[in-house]
């Protein structure tokens, strides 16, 4: 499953350039298999860069440093190679297609990537019987899979479809961009319950966050600040309460 | 001088031509040009290279016979309407009629009634009236000089006649270029409803011209669903157009579905004469090879209340052209009039254009309107959106091909003409060669 290391995800000195611009400037991060880390910090940091670039994102120029996913380097995957093999990333803002419809969508991902794990691909029947399971678990609007994807959805639907996706995909690495932004604290609540149902020893999760407020309801394991492109500090979840008393302009003094 | 000269002969030989619109069309200043306003981004010139010859006056080609009846089968079988989808239907080969290939349901005769058009005189005309000046339709007059193989449809008072096929095919020319001018007319009376899809078909080898004219009127609070398709490949020329009038709270739904790889201009108008009459104008375009769609589209609001909605869309790869001309008028009494205007344009190549004009002529103020142009290419956000779900490149630009041309797709009157239009998707797909 993972490097020899117990590492799931091994990012060493990476450099991000996005449109000339440096973003990305020697970020570390190691992720254990089964574990959760969320990452923090303010607006324009880096975080969705950082999201991105571990999803396959055209047009984010790895300069520098590597990323490992199963110890093997990602630099050369198409971002649909990386989905198949075991990543997600659920979209600060996820994006609308119109005329597609969101259950013909899911169905034919699910049968992706299960065509390339080696999984038999499901037919009409036992997709839609496992698609009202998973709705039912977020308490997603039915409706909302009948429509084309996340066309005239709220934030808190659009939020909700991606957690809805993570749930049948059923990756090894989820990366979640501010999923908790546009939800009110119900959703949240359904949103993290579906996140910790996941939760397993073979799977890990990236949660990106501007609030601590998520952190309440997915407890994670580690929790790094990210500044100016690369990660200032690291700590347990106290690290996560901190920082909402004190701002973010006080961390990673003590480190640098 | 010389193709008037052409005109004039062909249509003194050929048995029941009506040479004086021969004349009027050139009295009237004859084939259009680039310089005219209504072709300009169009090839008009492609219609006077040659003089087409009529096909019953040319010498004998598969116009009767085991010949067209097996010309027919061909076409015919890309639509594979159900075994009681269709109520009636009538097809034509170069203009002669040749037996339908497919099933059609029994027992419902009572429902419409199909015929000949009739003389010259019953040329009905949804052109007169209100709106005329803006309806004047050069080409019509060549359409009713050489009109060959047609038709009259009428729904009687609060029938339902369910769908009906009027499928016009040809076969290659020889020797000479050929010319065909089909003529429809669909009545519906009163409280009436029907479908009519109508097919234009065929290859003409080395060139040939197509120009067909539909007239309908649609009675008080009758539904038409009509739709178009051009299928002709291999050097036709199309310019076909369709004019209906609409009494008081009738519905019309027109869609014109292009797939031929050849030059075709279309032009759908709606007189909307009636209060609170409503249209819906469609339009889809998969653009293939060196296609030109020229699509033209005219709403006239002549009473209160009436409503017009125009949707075209074209999904363009290799070199193929759209052309989107679309007017909306507003007479001066035509108040609560509400008309909206979208064209949409997906460039799948480097190589293909886009012209798009949307026109409107508003004389009254207690109007809502709404129009908008946009052209594009397949979305980096979705397309990445897509991949990150596991959706191969290819696989996702396909997914948002179909989700474009879906919007049109979804609403065709017939689950045959869906299909027909998924297989030009499929011959999209097939030339691979998507920069965007
Ligand atoms: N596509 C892009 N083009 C140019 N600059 C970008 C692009 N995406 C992000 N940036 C810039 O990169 C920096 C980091 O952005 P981002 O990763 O979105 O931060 P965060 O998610 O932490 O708010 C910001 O300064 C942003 O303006
Ligand atoms: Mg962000």
């Amino acid at each position: 499953m993972s490097a020899g290391n117990g590492n799931l995800l091994e990012i060493e000195g990476l450099r991000v350039e996005v449109e000339g611009r440096q973003i990305l400037r020697g970020l570390d991060l190691a992720i254990p298999v089964g574990t959760t880390h969320a990452v923090m910090g303010p607006n324009g940091s880096g975080k969705s860069t950082l999201a991105y670039v571990i999803a396959g994102r055209e047009g984010y120029d790895i300069t520098g440093g590597s990323i490992r996913f199963r110890g093997e380097d990602l630099a050369d995957a198409a971002p649909e190679e990386r989905a198949r093999a075991g990543i997600f990333l659920a979209f600060q803002y996820p994006v609308e297609i119109p005329g597609v419809n969101n259950t013909y969508f899911l169905k034919a991902a699910v049968n992706e990537v299960r065509k390339h794990r080696d999984q038999p691909e499901l037919d009409a029947m036992d997709f839609l019987a496992l698609m009202r399971e998973r709705v039912e678990a977020l308490h997603f609007d039915p409706e909302l899979i009948r429509r084309p994807v996340n066309e005239g959805f709220s934030g808190g639907e659009k939020k909700r479809n991606e957690i809805l996706q993570m749930t049948l995909l059923e990756p090894t690495l989820a990366v979640l961009d501010e999923t908790d932004s546009g939800l009110d604290i119900d959703a949240l609540k359904v949103v993290a319950e579906g996140v910790n149902r996941m939760r397993s020893p073979e799977r890990s999760f990236l949660v990106i966050t501007h609030y601590q407020r998520l952190l309440d309801h997915i407890v994670p394991d580690r929790v790094h600040v990210l500044g100016e492109g690369r990660i200032v500090e690291s700590g347990d979840r106290d690290l996560a309460l901190r920082l909402e008393a004190e701002g973010y302009r006080r961390a990673g003094r003590a480190t640098r | 001088m010389e193709l008037e000269r052409h005109y004039a002969a062909a249509a003194a030989r050929l048995p029941g031509a009506f040479a004086d619109h021969v004349a009027r069309f050139f009295d009237g200043g004859g084939f259009p040009t680039a310089r005219d306003e209504d072709w300009r981004h169009s090839t008009p010139e492609v219609l006077t290279r040659v003089g087409f010859e009529p096909f019953a006056a040319a010498p004998r080609t598969a116009g009767n016979g085991a010949g067209a009846a097996a010309a027919l089968a061909g076409t015919a079988a890309r639509f594979r309407f159900g075994p009681t989808e269709l109520a009636a239907a009538r097809s034509w080969v170069n203009g002669g009629s040749v037996p339908w290939p497919g099933p059609v349901a029994e027992n419902r005769e009572s429902l419409f009634r199909i015929g000949p058009l009739a003389g010259d005189a019953a040329v009905d005309s949804a052109s007169e009236g209100a709106g005329a000046a803006w309806l004047r339709q050069p080409l019509d007059l060549m359409n009713r000089a050489f009109r060959h193989g047609g038709a009259e449809v009428r729904v009687p008072r609060g029938r339902d006649a369910g769908a009906l096929l009027l499928f016009s095919a040809r076969t290659p020319s020889a020797p000479r270029a050929q010319m065909l001018h089909p003529r429809f007319r669909i009545v519906l009376e009163p409280g009436s409803a029907a479908t009519v899809v109508e097919v234009h078909a065929g290859d003409a080898g080395d060139g040939g011209w197509t120009n067909p004219t539909t007239e309908g009127r649609i009675g008080a609070d009758a539904r038409l669903d009509y739709l178009r398709v051009d299928l002709e490949t291999g050097g036709i020329v199309h310019t076909g157009r369709s004019t209906f009038r609409l009494e008081r709270g009738a519905r019309l739904r027109s869609t014109v579905l292009a797939l031929g790889a050849g030059i075709s201009r279309s032009d759908a108008s709606v007189v909307l004469a009636g209060e609170g009459a409503e249209a819906d104008l469609n339009g889809l375009f998969l653009g293939l090879g060196q296609g030109v769609a020229d699509q033209h589209t005219l709403a006239i609001h002549a009473a209160p209340r009436a409503v017009s909605r125009q949707l075209y869309k074209s999904v363009l790869a290799d070199a193929s052209c759209a052309i989107f001309d679309g007017k909306v008028v507003v007479a001066p009494g035509a108040v609560g009039t509400d008309a909206s205007q979208a064209n949409r344009n997906l460039l799948l190549s480097e190589e293909a254009r886009v012209h798009t004009r949307p026109r409107l002529e508003i004389l009254n103020d207690d109007v809502k309107c709404a129009h908008g142009a946009a052209i594009g290419r397949l979305d980096e956000n979705a397309l990445f959106y897509l991949r990150s779900r596991g959706l191969g490149r290819m696989d996702a630009r396909e997914m948002l091909v179909a989700g474009f041309a879906g919007e049109v797709i979804r609403n065709l009157p017939s689950a045959a003409a869906r299909e027909l239009a998924e297989s030009g998707l499929a011959a999209i797909r097939a030339t691979g060669n998507w920069t965007a």
